[in-house]
């Protein structure tokens, strides 16, 4: 299958996932990226990120839409997570690529035992 | 107490989201569900308006360190955001909890191919399917 080919698939499984389930998309872009288009483990990561920004904002401006969104409480996190999203960032350098490997399936497997044992 | 809860849940999953390049949905929606009373709508909504902003951040941080690919980007996006658009007008109407056990089984596939691939890279022999130059 072509490059294009293989990269719109991607992401229109993972935009749709994300859309349908909530969540920014990157636990289907990340393994995607590396098993399916060859990216390294790191840079995978930086690129996932970068997607997840547009596909994020479609889903918030649904639910916002939906009068879904809890602006205060968005607020009160995104203080925190303004200096979380910089300093983690910085981390994806400095991490080894087998430790990154292995935290993301940590975060695989949390994410599957929420989505399949959740009610 | 409930703002400082709130800014460390942020702090918390906007390192981890940005570091692995996961947008933090699988941390904020179940922390707002359980320590915070949200019903799932609004933790799901509420989540998608942190991660998009915080993202830019993340975003901006790895293209500085020349970790984002744009051409890959591009084409993510393209049909990333149709999808989004799609599942997320869906959702209202699906059998979620169909959805959610099948998608809990495709992320356990896949963290299995995820460490298999990792380790024998690790060991210094190719994972199968992947271009490898002698």
């Amino acid at each position: 299958m072509p490059y294009p080919l293989r990269a719109a698939l991607l992401g229109l499984t993972a935009g749709f996932g994300s859309g349908l389930l909530g969540i920014g998309g990157g636990v289907i872009i990340v393994p995607g990226l590396v098993l399916f288009l060859h990216f390294d483990q790191a840079r995978a990561h930086g690129t996932s990120v970068a997607v997840i920004v547009p596909a994020a904002l479609t889903g918030a401006l649904v639910f916002a839409g939906g009068g879904e969104v809890n602006w205060a409480a968005a607020a009160y996190l995104l203080i925190g997570a303004s200096v979380g999203a910089f300093v983690g960032a910085r981390l994806t350098g400095v991490v080894s690529k087998v430790w990154l490997a292995r935290a993301f399936v940590v975060v695989l497997l949390v994410a599957a035992a929420r989505m399949g044992l959740g009610s | 107490m409930t703002v400082l809860a709130l800014i460390l849940v942020g702090l918390g999953a906007g390192t981890i989201a940005a570091m692995l390049g996961i947008g933090g949905g699988v941390i904020y929606v179940p922390a707002l569900v359980a320590f915070f009373s949200f019903a799932q709508p609004e933790a799901a909504g509420t989540s998608l308006a942190v991660i998009f902003a915080s993202m830019i951040i993340a975003a901006a941080t790895h293209h500085a360190a020349d970790r984002v690919d744009w051409r890959a980007w591009l084409y993510l996006t393209a049909t990333g955001v149709v999808g989004a658009a799609a599942g997320s007008l869906l959702a209202q109407r699906a059998d979620e909890l169909v959805l959610r056990r099948v998608f809990a089984v495709l992320l356990v596939i896949v963290a299995a191919r995820m460490i298999l691939r990792v380790e024998r890279e690790r060991r210094g022999s190719p994972a199968d399917g992947d271009p490898e130059i002698t």
